[in-house]
């Protein structure tokens, strides 16, 4: 569903200097799995999800969604897309705002209501649904976030840190919301540094550390010789800066 | 075009519920209500100067509505990161600048269109104070001309604001852009018509550098109606055509210029 | 996908430049010739009150105003009464502005004075340009210039001259001929000095032509009054008719008169 192909993103510094933050970069994530994508801060994570956003353009290399360049504003009519610590235009409420979603998604009104409505209640946001967004608390705000992000029923979902800024009760909603899309055959790629959300919601990690992938399979092929996703992650950026000095 | 208008919409939407634009109305009429004093202050002429102060309330609040308001939608889009949410979407870049710029424009119709209201009441009730004031020439067709090009003038500002928005990364860079382009369109006319007069050979270089100037940035003086307005002068048709297409023009050159800058622009 | 909607830009870009081409080049065409409308500029506002409502950019708005007035001086357009009145207030607004303004005062000279002939404005205007520019003989110099040559007025000429002198940048001649205009009212020589004087001050192609004329007949009468004294030195008479001067022998030929006619004269003065 997503390919990435031999991905390199430099950024400048300055005038002249500039800084590696993805470096030949290759990954797949198979259709109907949940893909999580691990690295410490730094690591060059939402700067691939930009890349698959269209946000930004690789200096090197390709991003494919079915086998179409991400480039096609028509690729996004698929894809489902939290940001990291979301903003919104804050004026407007819930309703309002699922609404322009479901719509530039191209979905018709009474759909885009009973959608809206079943995600609201699922987010524990049904109260709010009338009330403008900036008066929302940051954990309200993400969910309203992942509401928007999947009001279009989309095949794919990326999430950008779909954990963050959220209590524990937010946090084990948003887990079970991804853990039924995956069930229900959509294909999520989320990124987090919360290893205990990945370890129990992913089919597959990806392990990003300083721009270059250092692990791509299912976890138990991370986990075989530790006893944790924990203990094997920081074995494998250990090592890594070991490689590097 | 749907999608240009679903943004064009919610941009106009979310600006309509920023209380910044209730604050320019309030300030609006505040100065209809001045122009009403004001007027009273002049012995001669009361009607000129009651549409004179009409119609540069509508330009005044139209620019505010521009400067704080219409600029910061997109600044802030760009800033917050909020156009995240927009291009997730099957939106294209050029699709969100021209509903930017739709959105925005409606936003400033809707300050002509309410100002314009409370404008001509005020005009009409000190014509009804003084009718013998009335300059003899003046009819509503002319203040509607008028009020049209400044409307005009002011949409030419605004793709300016989202070319300049699109152009830096500062939003203060980009109102200061915008009223620097502003004060050169309002002026350059004048300059042109100044330096085409003389013939020395000194000025050669000013002289091509001016004309330079002039095809570059807007006219905004042609849209000026104001004191045609006031003293009911003849509109010439044949210049106000012009001007229009010279406008409309712009306008379409500054949105494309913008959405190639865009296309190419690094949302990180 | 890409590739069309980059054709379709360009297409529309190529079609909204020749739009933008030919409205512009006609609207340059149709506004590079109308007349500077001095009635937006010269606004309803009284000098004083745009002076308030200026704030910090007096400076400023004083430019602006004065592009205006140069663009329609510069536009040798014919003028109306209106017209004269709308730069007159316009003059005060700029001096109200920003009284110190050099071009703003040597423009009043050019245009009040010469063109419209409104000397009494002209003057009022010249007179702040000269309180507030202490160090500048020039405003006070027009003055006494306006004096003389428009309003026949020499003995206000001359207490002009006599402040102006006191500059101490002032050329030395200014006292020297201050005290002539005082002491022998209207005598030729002295006019052409004054007149020389103001040449220099000229830029206008056609005010310089205008004082030219000016002074070569006044030298002209210079060399007729000689020729006269010494007629009646020689005859005892005054003659009846210049042309009794060349037929008598005292000049060889009447000199040129740039007015295009012959010098008269009448009584015992030269006219030109």
């Amino acid at each position: 569903m997503i390919k990435i192909e031999n991905l390199t993103k430099y950024y400048k510094i300055g005038l002249k200097g500039k800084t590696i933050a993805v470096d030949s970069l290759n990954l797949t994530v198979r259709k109907g799995e949940v893909f999580g994508f691990l690295g410490p801060n730094g690591a060059g994570k939402s700067t691939v999800i930009k890349i698959i956003m269209n946000f930004i353009r690789p200096d090197k290399g390709q991003a494919m969604i079915k086998d179409r360049p991400v480039s096609d504003p028509s690729v996004r009519h698929l894809l489902g897309f939290l940001p990291e610590n979301p903003l919104f235009y804050d004026h407007l409420t819930a309703e309002e705002l699922l609404r322009f979603g479901g719509r530039a998604s191209g979905m018709d009104i009474p759909s885009i209501k009973t959608r809206t409505h079943a995600l609201l209640e699922r987010l524990n946001l049904s109260h709010a649904a009338k009330r403008q967004i900036r008066t929302y608390s940051k954990g309200m705000a993400q969910r309203v976030g992942l509401a928007l992000a999947l009001v279009h029923n989309p095949e794919i979902c990326i999430l950008d840190e779909p954990m963050s800024g959220l209590d524990p009760l937010g946090r084990r909603m948003v887990a079970d919301l991804i853990c039924d899309l995956g069930q229900s055959g959509r294909t999520v790629f989320f990124s987090s540094h919360i290893l205990s959300d990945i370890e129990r919601l992913c089919d597959r990690v990806g392990i990003l550390h300083k721009g270059r992938l250092l692990f791509s399979g299912e976890i138990s092929g991370l986990t075989m010789e530790r006893v944790d996703l924990e203990s094997a992650f920081i074995a494998l950026i250990g090592s890594q800066k070991e490689k590097l000095s | 075009m749907k999608e240009i208008w679903l943004l064009a919409a919610t941009t106009y939407k979310e600006g309509i519920r920023n209380r910044i634009l209730l604050g320019i109305l309030l300030c609006a009429i505040l100065l209809c209500v001045f122009n009403l004093v004001f007027t009273n202050m002049f012995s001669h002429e009361l009607s000129k100067v009651t549409v004179d102060a009409g119609l540069s309330v509508i330009s005044i609040s139209g620019l505010m509505t521009i400067f704080f308001m219409g600029m910061n939608l997109m600044a802030k889009d760009l800033d917050k990161r909020t156009i995240y949410m927009v291009l997730a979407r099957p939106i294209s870049r050029s699709q969100y600048v021209l509903g930017k710029f739709l959105g925005i424009s409606l936003l400033v119709v809707t300050a002509v269109l309410l100002l314009g209201i409370v404008a001509t009441g005020s005009v009409k009730l000190t014509m009804l104070n003084a009718p013998d004031y009335i300059p003899p020439h003046f009819s509503w067709t002319k203040f509607m001309t008028a009020v049209f090009a400044l409307t005009l003038s002011l949409l030419i500002i605004v793709s300016l604001a989202i070319l300049f928005t699109v152009l830096t990364s500062s939003s203060f860079l980009a109102v200061l852009m915008t009223i620097s382009t502003y004060l050169i369109g309002q002026n350059a006319e004048a300059v042109r018509r100044l330096v085409l007069q003389t013939s020395s050979e000194a000025m050669y270089t000013f002289k091509k550098a001016i004309i330079i100037i002039s095809w570059l940035f807007p006219n905004l003086e042609a849209f000026n109606l104001k004191t045609a307005a006031a003293y009911g002068l003849v509109i010439d048709k044949e210049a106000l055509l012009w001007s229009f297409l010279h406008g409309v023009s712009y306008i379409g050159l500054i949105l494309i210029i913008a959405v190639v800058l865009f296309n190419r622009r690094e949302l990180t | 996908m890409r590739a069309v909607s980059r054709t379709r830009i360009l297409i529309a870009a190529i079609c909204l430049l020749i739009v933008y081409t030919t409205g512009t080049s006609r609207l340059h065409d149709i506004r590079d010739v109308m007349k500077a409308d001095l009635k937006a500029s010269a606004s309803v506002f009284p000098p004083q009150a745009l002076k308030i409502m200026a704030g910090e950019f007096k400076g400023l708005l004083g430019d602006l105003l004065l592009i205006d007035a140069a663009a329609f001086i510069g536009s040798n357009k014919k003028a109306t009464e209106e017209d004269w009145e709308s730069l007159t207030l316009l003059f005060k607004q700029i001096l109200a502005l920003d009284p110190f303004f050099k071009q703003a005062y040597y423009l009043v000279q050019s245009s009040l004075t010469w063109d419209a002939k409104r000397h009494g404005d002209a003057n009022e205007l010249l007179a702040i340009s000269r309180d507030s520019r202490t160090w500048d003989w020039l405003p006070g110099f027009f003055l006494g210039f306006n004096h003389f040559y428009f309003l026949n007025d020499n003995e206000s000429a001359s207490r002009h001259l006599m402040d102006a002198s006191r500059v101490p940048s002032a050329p030395l001649g200014l006292a020297t001929l201050a005290a002539r205009l005082a002491q022998k009212a209207g005598e030729t020589i002295t006019a052409i000095v004054f007149l020389e004087a103001m040449l220099d001050k000229i830029d206008d192609e056609e005010q310089r032509k205008v004082i030219e004329a000016r002074i070569e007949a006044l030298k002209g009468i210079l060399v007729l009054d000689k020729a006269i004294k010494s007629y009646k030195e020689r005859f005892g008479t005054t003659p009846e008719k210049l042309d009794d001067l060349i037929n008598r022998g005292v000049i060889a030929s009447l000199p040129k008169n740039p007015y295009e006619r012959p010098y008269t004269l009448k009584g015992e003065k030269v006219q030109f």
